[in-house]
């Protein structure tokens, strides 16, 4: 383990955190439930059992549990804070995930990506939006009438 | 840069404007106006800026590629990621629409499209003039009716902006 920079925003704001986010076996965790409650999910302890339970959702209400053991599917705790990678809760819960850098992500509410759409090029080769993903881009849009 | 044009009648009216402007960004053709309804768009030239992570950082906006100002804020925006985050902020989410879109003039546009490519050219024009009629400052919906009624208006020696300008007002003294 070791602690580096991670940065992490949330529909372009950014996040930070009173306990670092860490680096372990090569992904960034960061501490549970500040993060959930920064995407606006409830967690639970349920009683006897070893895991966390977060409900919430973009879409639908959703509740995963999170299995307290070393994967990146479940929540690990680590000097008594419990930490989750944001990738798969962020993903999990409806969120979609941009990695600007190893140690740069963006997490984003589907609502603010702009509306998707596949068109031909003059090749007649299909062309999604996510295509562009990772460069900014400007779409001028105009017809020949 | 990418590109949209929207033109009913595809990729062959198109591509001599793409060649002629020797571009080297990618141009895509929507010929049954998926962009304009996506994005609800009623006029052209429009411009729309979607940053790194796919996220619109501005409503789409009417744009004139020589207007100095313009050009400006898009080198700014290109060139200072501080910008794109302030232009961020500032923006409603996309699931509120920026304007409410006509429903029924949109799916009849939409019918005129697909009468067109079946060679149902008259049957069209009829869906098209209902669109209108419900959403007459659409301006995509009108230029396509001048586009495939006069197309030698604009498919021939270039674009006739003075005849658009004299059929707008013949157009208006008639109603």
């Amino acid at each position: 383990m070791e602690k580096r920079d991670f940065q992490l925003s949330i529909d372009g704001r950014p996040v930070t955190f009173a306990v670092p986010p860490i680096s372990k076996n090569g992904a960034w965790l960061v501490p549970l439930e500040p993060f959930a409650e920064q995407l606006g999910l409830k967690v639970e302890y349920p009683e006897g059992s070893e895991m966390a339970v977060l409900c919430g959702g973009v879409e639908s209400e959703l509740c995963v549990p999170l299995q307290f053991q070393d994967s990146k599917e479940s929540a690990v705790k680590i000097g008594g804070v419990t930490y989750v990678a944001p990738t798969y809760i962020s993903k999990t819960f409806g969120f979609e995930i941009y990695k600007a850098s190893a140690n740069r992500l963006e997490v984003i509410h589907p609502a603010h990506l702009a509306p998707k759409f596949t068109l031909p090029d003059l090749q007649d080769t299909p062309r999604n939006l996510q295509d562009f993903r990772g460069k900014k881009t400007f779409l001028y849009v105009w017809g020949s009438w | 840069m990418v590109s949209v044009a929207i033109d009913a009648q595809g990729a062959s009216v198109v591509r001599p404007w793409h060649t002629a402007a020797d571009a080297d960004f990618v141009t895509l053709v929507d010929s049954q106006n998926v962009f304009g309804t996506r994005y609800n768009l009623k006029a052209i030239p429009y411009g729309v800026m979607i940053d790194e992570a796919g996220r619109l950082v501005k409503p789409p906006f009417n744009v004139n590629v020589k207007n100095q100002k313009t050009l400006v804020m898009l080198e700014k925006w290109l060139s200072d990621p501080d910008y794109n985050t302030e232009l961020l902020h500032s923006m409603k989410p996309s699931n509120e629409p920026l304007a409410k879109p006509n429903a029924e003039a949109a799916a009849r546009f939409q019918l005129g499209l697909v009468l067109l490519e079946d060679g149902k050219k008259e049957e069209a024009m009829t869906e098209w003039r209902k669109a209108l009629a419900l959403d007459p400052k659409n301006w995509i919906i009108h230029k396509q009716i001048w586009a495939v009624e006069h197309p030698d208006k604009f498919y021939e020696d270039g674009v006739d902006y003075g005849w658009q300008k004299a059929q707008l007002e013949a157009e208006k003294s008639k109603q």
